[in-house]
């Protein structure tokens, strides 16, 4: 199911650029004299999936699908600052018995928020913008078995270099986020390259 | 946004849309794909009606190796084709199930070698064990057999013998959750002590997944120096480990290390039970047999002062014997 999302961003991407064909003035394709004197609003949901690049077979991940969304705002000189909330699923491993009784429940998962800043490089109706965020990742994890269970609950400062690549569609705007947030204090456990598919919408000239 | 055209709109209207539409198929994928469930097996087994039996004919037997069963269970079911042969209680010193000791590896590598042999079966937790959240797999799948969950310590008696079995993976975090501290003052160390107090046995054993002393690749393991102390102050017999995938016989031991005929500790190292084999560093101090590149298990027969042992590989030969006196 997961090779689905390709076809689905791509199908996504058509609709949206039919819809944008018929704009004459997009602000996504402001001049650079424009751009000198704006300060651009912007709102976006991404949805991808985030893999630990050390892990086990048997680790629950906490990664994996995520969803979430940045707002911020690109100043006339190109700057970038704006803040993401991601929410990743994580992994859910459960063991039944006798009928379907509980007996092994292994549940984690990430959540993690944080301003970030980055620079626009705009070409045409193409957005370049390398990033890093930062801000506070919080792991909820449980290991159940039986009646007993144990906790991993742990909040963790986090960096999150990364790079957006969108293509415009008058307001819209859609391409893909690669990210990999890092949590310093952690091992490579913790580091998660994922990658995102970004819808947005230009919200115009902050006022 | 009021500046926007009637196109804007109408774009910014499909878009939004999309955007449900793109969280719905998300959360939808996320959610179905990412929930993983496995039906485990009844926690309370019968003995088949054909195979081997519990109960003995003369004194009770206790058979069994540690480092059992990889992805490839080949040598797990050589050597639990031994098992089928041999009546008694079936022991496990760690590292059940490679590489990751998850559900998955309980259900179908162990499971279709050693498992047919469950129902009379205690275990001891390896560090394979913790390549899963708390080796939570193990204990889900061996139910009260393993002791209470997460702990992975615990004892039972066999005959007049009385057996403990005991965490070695002491506090390391080899993935989601290490074991419980090993140390001296540690929660372990004390229930060992009020343990071995309370089961004042002529003869006791003691089994767990890394060897105090070893010739072996991993060597020895520091960590476990108070809890084989406690031993050996309680004048403990029989220790049985695995973690280096050989065996080996040390003569009977002080909890120095001490070689000590009189009230030491006698130590087999026997990860032999299926998992690829190493090799050997120089042996070590009180090393009295090494068999190197042999799947097998170790066979102890329980009198009621004295043991007997047998190392059998899956050729059935006797590669290694003797007996001994308890203390």
């Amino acid at each position: 199911m997961r090779v689905a999302l390709v076809p689905l961003a791509f199908a996504l991407a058509s609709t949206l650029s039919r819809g944008a064909a018929a704009q004459e003035a997009s602000r996504f394709q402001l001049t650079s004299s424009e751009i000198g004197r704006r300060a651009h609003a912007s709102v976006a949901l991404l949805a991808g999936y985030g893999l630990p690049v050390d892990t086990f077979e048997g680790d629950v991940s906490p990664y994996r699908f995520g969803f979430g969304m940045r707002a911020g705002a690109t100043f006339g000189f190109g700057g970038y600052v704006g803040g993401t909330f991601m929410k990743h699923v994580g992994t859910s491993r459960l063991g039944t018995r006798e009928g379907g009784r509980s007996q092994y429940v292994a549940i984690a998962h990430d959540t993690y928020a944080g301003p970030e800043i980055g620079w626009d490089f705009r070409l045409s109706r193409v957005l370049l913008r390398p990033f890093v965020g930062g801000g506070l990742l919080l792991t909820l994890g449980k290991t159940a078995v039986g009646s007993a269970s144990v906790s991993d609950d742990h909040g963790w400062f986090y960096v999150a270099p990364g790079v957006l690549a969108a293509f415009g569609f008058g307001e819209v705007f859609a391409g893909i986020d690669l990210r990999i947030p890092i949590v310093p204090a952690q091992s490579a456990k913790q580091w998660a390259p994922a990658g995102m598919l970004v819808v947005g919408i230009d919200l115009g000239a902050v006022p | 946004m009021g500046r926007l055209s009637v196109g804007g709109r109408e774009a910014v209207a499909r878009s939004e849309c999309a955007l449900l539409a793109l969280l719905a198929v998300m959360t939808l994928l996320a959610t179905s794909s990412c929930r993983e469930t496995r039906e485990l097996p009844a926690c309370v087994e019968s003995a088949p009606p054909r195979g081997p039996t519990l109960e003995t004919l003369g004194d009770p037997v206790v058979v069994g190796a540690g480092d059992i069963a990889e992805p490839d269970p080949g040598g797990a079911e050589a050597t639990a084709k031994l098992l089928d042969g041999i009546d008694g209680h079936v022991v496990t010193f760690g590292d059940n199930a490679y590489v990751n000791a998850t559900l998955e590896n309980f259900l179908e590598s162990y499971g279709s070698t050693w498992g047919r042999h469950r129902w009379r079966t205690r275990p001891a937790v390896g560090n394979h064990e913790y390549h899963s959240p708390h080796a939570g797999p193990y204990f889900a799948y061996f139910c009260d057999a393993a002791g209470a969950p997460f702990k992975g310590y615990y004892s039972y008696d066999v005959g007049a013998w009385h057996f403990v079995v005991l965490n070695s993976q002491c506090a390391a975090d080899d993935g989601y959750g290490g074991g419980p501290a090993c140390d001296a003052s540690s929660e372990q160390a004390r229930w060992l002590r009020a343990d071995l107090a309370a089961h004042p046995s002529r003869c006791t054993a003691a089994y767990w997944h890394h060897p105090r002393f070893s010739s072996g690749s991993h060597g020895d393991h520091a960590a476990m120096r108070d809890l084989w102390k406690v031993l050996s102050d309680a004048n403990a017999d029989v220790v049985l480990s695995g973690h280096d995938h050989d065996y080996e016989r040390f003569a009977p031991m002080d909890s120095d290390g001490v070689a000590d005929t009189e009230r030491g500790m006698r130590q087999f190292v026997v990860g032999t039970g299926g998992a690829k084999l190493y090799s050997f560093n120089p042996p070590h101090a009180n090393s009295e047999v090494r068999v190197v590149d042999e799947w097998g298990v170790i066979k102890l027969t329980l009198h009621a002062d004295s043991f007997d042992w047998e190392f059998i590989n899956v050729d059935r030969v006797v590669r290694d014997s003797g007996g001994g006196r308890c203390h």
